[in-house]
């Protein structure tokens, strides 16, 4: 591990992070539809790799559970709902297992 | 016009304190792993300069590995390929000058993304906000982490925030059946993907998530 590195890293990360929000104009209309059906598929995907272990299956039964609990609630639409119930349904689960 | 309602700003915020926490479980996580690997000095620029778990735990794998400067390099950009399209769909919602989305793009995590486009009309503050929370938590966990400390009971409950967090966003961000029917899609396939392509696991999200977002008119 080098200074040059760490900068070099630093400055990818933050490049990725400002081009389409600071530096790219505006897409077209039609780009912008696209990206606006995308967050809905984008959630549920990083959700789904976060809950999978790459080659190896699921993750561990708690997490699963706290996941299905959020899932429970999930057509209430809302956030801190999702939260609370997946956090209980993974402390419930934990303390009974 | 961004809504100015600090009541209605503080009530989106909410969901994000939790957060804070299970992201400075994290960064003490990985100040405790990166302490056996990297120098004090090295780990704490690392956090301040790079902020993203994601990355800096595999620069820690590959270092371990045994992997050079081209392997590190390769593997930020591809991880941090996601940032572009995130970038993409928040600009929309962000107003203000180039410089002030360009100080506030060093906040997009995919968490403060989550929070911020899920806001919609308040998503400048809530990624500024969120994202300054979860700057702090990550660089007080990394000091942590470095300077011995452990959370080892908490540590399966951060975990599980996450994908927690993740299907909470997809829920307040579908529109519609279609909306719902994309991200069941895209549930499906990347559960399948990374199974059969765990060697680019990391890009399969993003690639998943364009692809069943490309069909269909707008879901409104």
């Amino acid at each position: 591990m080098s200074w040059e590195l760490i900068a070099l890293l630093g400055a990818i990360t933050y490049g990725s992070r400002a081009l389409a929000l600071a530096i790219i104009p505006p897409l077209p209309a039609r780009a912008r539809a696209v990206l606006d059906r995308l967050p809905p598929a984008l959630f549920a995907g990083l959700a789904a790799h976060s809950l999978s272990l790459p080659g190896a299956g699921l993750a561990g039964n708690e997490v699963v559970v706290g996941a299905l609990g959020a899932i429970a609630v999930a057509p209430l639409r809302s956030l801190p709902l999702c939260l609370v119930a997946g956090a209980a349904a993974y402390v419930a689960y934990s303390i009974v297992s | 016009m961004e809504d100015r309602s600090a009541g209605a700003r503080w009530w989106v915020l909410l969901p994000a304190a939790p957060l804070a926490g299970a992201i400075g479980v994290f960064g003490l996580v990985f100040g405790a792993a990166a302490n056996e690997q990297i120098e004090f000095a090295h780990a704490v620029a690392m956090s301040l300069l790079v902020f993203s778990g994601t990355l800096q735990f595999a620069t820690l794998g590959l270092l371990a590995g045994g992997a050079g400067v081209l392997a590190i390099v390769v593997t930020a950009i591809t991880l941090n390929l996601r940032h572009v399209v995130m970038g993409a769909v928040l600009r929309p919602h962000v107003e203000g000058s180039a410089l002030r989305r360009a100080l506030l793009a060093w906040f997009m995590l995919d968490e403060s993304f989550g929070l911020a486009i899920s806001s919609r009309r308040q998503a400048s503050a809530v990624l500024l906000i969120s994202g300054a929370l979860f700057f702090v938590a990550w660089q007080a966990g990394t000091l942590l982490g470095l300077l011995g400390a452990r959370l080892v009971a908490v540590e399966g409950l951060a975990a599980a925030l996450f994908p927690i967090l993740f299907i909470g966003l997809a829920a307040a961000t579908t529109r519609g059946r279609g909306g719902m029917a994309r991200a069941v899609l895209a549930a499906i396939f990347v559960l399948t993907l990374v199974q059969l392509l765990p060697d680019v696991h990391a890009f399969v999200p993003i690639a998943v998530a364009l692809a069943v977002a490309m069909p269909g008119p707008r879901d409104r």
